[in-house]
């Protein structure tokens, strides 16, 4: 674009601009201080997950663990050095990426609906999940899935039923000619939500007997899992928050309406879309190693918004590194708690907390 | 406007017919608007107004025709392209939440540059003289959800004019506010027009605003142009009669507009059901 004569383009020496500069960089400072003090939290939640569990390893024997991977890998090592790189390390990294993935996809849905109240349950994933998870514990043969390990059936049904979920409440809410709006979406997610939780009643007193397994899946925990299921999650978190970072400025644009949006220059229902899509990718991806871990998706970003920033540029990276902190503590907590379900801990934290939100600011 | 203008047309709409669902709002809409003029768009509620302006802004899509701007037709511009000649404030802007008037102006850039490049120099500086020529500069660091009406019209309109827009499209900017405040906003607007060209295209809802700032008035009803050209010639007792079914007494010019008070029709004309 050529620029426009009559508007002048640089000011002639102004004091304020320095002021300006100097507001900026504050502010700036604010942020960037904040995620390295959430990264901190997060390194020292990881460090204590390591440190401690439900068997009591002293520090010295912990710290002489981390130095004997070989002999792990080779089948051999001492009690200490099996329980430290079998179930302690792995399940330090899930923990964190199962919070990253939740708190992203909270932020990715709550900006594009611009409703307070969505959370990545909102489009039906964590049901669509929840039930293919059940059908992989209680239904499916046990030849299995082909090409699949046995112990990894539950989470590839997990994230195909999340990810199909997705889909049908997405292709729902759809309407030719004007695309889809955030009400028919919420809309299309309760009815999908709905249609797939009668299904999983039904399962539920079929199978009375066995359902006790699914319960525990359900209530989500991170005990009993490994590398392999860290290999689920890892990628897609990346993929998923690199994407949330590519949407910020849509994102910031969207709140203030689809029309300015757009005049903006935002492609609106590309964003939704692909909002939608990641948000989706990061939820089936820690639902299916975690089973449904609640409340962080929808109270992490609150958090951070009143906190920090409602600038998506700031307050998605902060909401990673907040909900991957909370999901964390919250599994050492867990563990010293005889291995209660970590979706119990984080909606015990989170829900008091988000009452008291509702209750200091006028969030609606 | 089928007189001839020189110039090309700053925009010009072709046939432009919406739907909401079944049912026709606009049935085919020629308009041609000249560069660096200021149009009104006035008719009665339900007439099409808004429509026809966020169809021209490329908000709806039309059922048929098509809108160009400069020549070129803009369902053919990518939403970048668009919003780097042409700028909507709509009739109830929403204020989002934490942000300030400065960074509100800023996003006015947006169409400009990358998400991962550092804002340039050059558009600071713009974003700085915008803040000083709307009279933003007391309240540059406000949060937007916190100013008064007029302020935020001003807002807006500096965000509107940090894409540079060549057309600027605004539904009813001045409706929510009182007559000074009005005033001020446009008579912003109007300086503006006059120092940067940027051809306007209002929604007015007060027809002596329209007399006293359009260059040229289109008059809808009913999703039909019933009278379009010069404003002095448009605004007549018999349009405002057919329009807005109103006795329109025009009194002695002030400052050059006339002005009208209107009393309503009570007897036997009714050309509408």
């Amino acid at each position: 674009m050529s620029h426009d004569p009559t508007v002048p383009r640089a000011l002639p020496e102004d004091p304020r601009q320095d002021q300006l500069k100097r507001r900026r960089h504050s502010s700036i400072k604010r942020y960037v201080v904040a995620l390295v003090l959430l990264a901190l939290l997060v390194l020292a939640g990881m460090v204590a997950a390591i440190a401690l569990g439900s068997t009591d390893q002293p520090l010295s024997q912990v710290i002489e663990a981390l130095g004997n991977r070989q002999a792990v890998d080779a089948g051999g090592g001492t009690q200490a050095d099996r329980i430290i790189w079998r179930v302690r390390l792995p399940r330090a990294f899930l923990s964190v990426f199962v919070g990253l993935n939740l708190a992203v996809a909270g932020v990715l849905l709550q900006g594009v609906m611009r409703n307070p109240l969505a959370s990545p349950g909102i489009i039906g994933v964590m049901a669509g999940a929840a039930l293919f998870a059940t059908l992989a514990m209680l239904v499916l043969p046990a030849g299995g899935l082909p090409g699949a390990p046995r112990e990894l059936h539950v989470p590839v049904m997990a994230f195909l039923g999340a990810m199909l979920a997705a889909a049908v409440v997405f292709a729902l809410s759809w309407q030719p000619g004007s695309g889809t709006s955030p009400t028919r979406m919420i809309l299309a997610g309760v009815a999908v939500t709905a249609m797939v939780g009668a299904v999983q009643n039904f399962l539920s007193a079929y199978f009375a007997d066995r359902i006790g397994g699914v319960l525990i899946w359900l209530a989500g925990s991170l005990s009993t899992r490994g590398w392999s299921e860290l290999g689920m999650i890892w990628p897609f978190s990346l993929a998923g928050l690199a994407l949330a970072m590519s949407l910020a400025r849509p994102l910031n644009l969207m709140q203030m309406g689809e029309d300015s949006a757009r005049s903006l220059g935002v492609h609106v229902q590309r964003t939704r879309l692909l909002a939608v899509f990641a948000a989706a990718l990061l939820t089936a991806s820690a639902v299916c190693v975690a089973g449904i871990v609640g409340f962080v998706g929808l109270v992490v970003p609150h958090i951070v918004r009143t906190a920090l920033c409602t600038n998506h540029r700031w307050l998605i990276p902060a909401s990673a590194l907040a909900g991957a902190a909370l999901v964390g503590w919250a599994d050492v907590a867990a563990r010293q708690l005889g291995e209660m379900p970590v979706g119990v801990l984080t909606a015990a934290i989170g829900g008091p907390y988000f009452v008291f939100l509702l209750y200091k600011t006028k969030l609606i | 406007m089928q007189n001839a203008i020189e110039q090309p047309a700053a925009l010009q709409t072709e046939a432009l017919a919406v739907n909401y669902g079944k049912h026709p709002v606009l049935h085919g809409i020629d308009l041609t608007v000249g560069p660096g003029s200021i149009t009104g768009l006035i008719g009665p509620n339900g007439s099409g107004k808004s429509t026809l302006l966020r169809a021209m802004a490329g908000l709806i899509r039309p059922r048929g025709g098509h809108t160009s701007v400069q020549g070129q037709r803009i369902d053919q511009l990518s939403h970048r392209l668009l919003a780097q000649t042409l700028a909507f404030m709509p009739q109830h802007p929403i204020a989002p939440p934490g942000v300030t008037v400065r960074e509100l102006v800023g996003y006015g850039r947006a169409p400009f540059n990358a998400w991962y490049k550092p804002v340039p120099i050059g558009d600071r500086t713009l974003i700085e003289s915008l803040i000083q020529r709307c009279d933003l500069q007391p309240l540059a660091d406000r949060l937007v959800h916190t100013l008064s009406g007029g302020e935020r019209q001003r807002a807006w309109i500096a965000m509107a004019l940090a894409q540079q827009p060549k057309v600027l499209m605004l539904d009813e900017p001045v409706s929510a506010l009182d007559i000074g405040h009005q005033l001020e906003v446009m008579d912003l607007l109007t300086d503006i027009n006059r120092e940067q060209q940027t051809t306007l295209i209002i929604v007015l809802h007060d027809l002596n605003l329209a007399a006293r700032y359009c260059d040229q008035t289109v008059a809808l009803l009913d999703g039909d142009v019933v009278a379009a050209g010069p404003t002095a010639q448009v605004l007549n007792a018999e349009t405002i009669r057919r329009c807005f079914k109103v006795e329109a007494q025009f009194h002695k010019p002030i400052d050059g507009c006339s002005l009208c008070s209107f009393s309503r029709l009570t007897t036997g004309v009714s050309d509408r059901h």
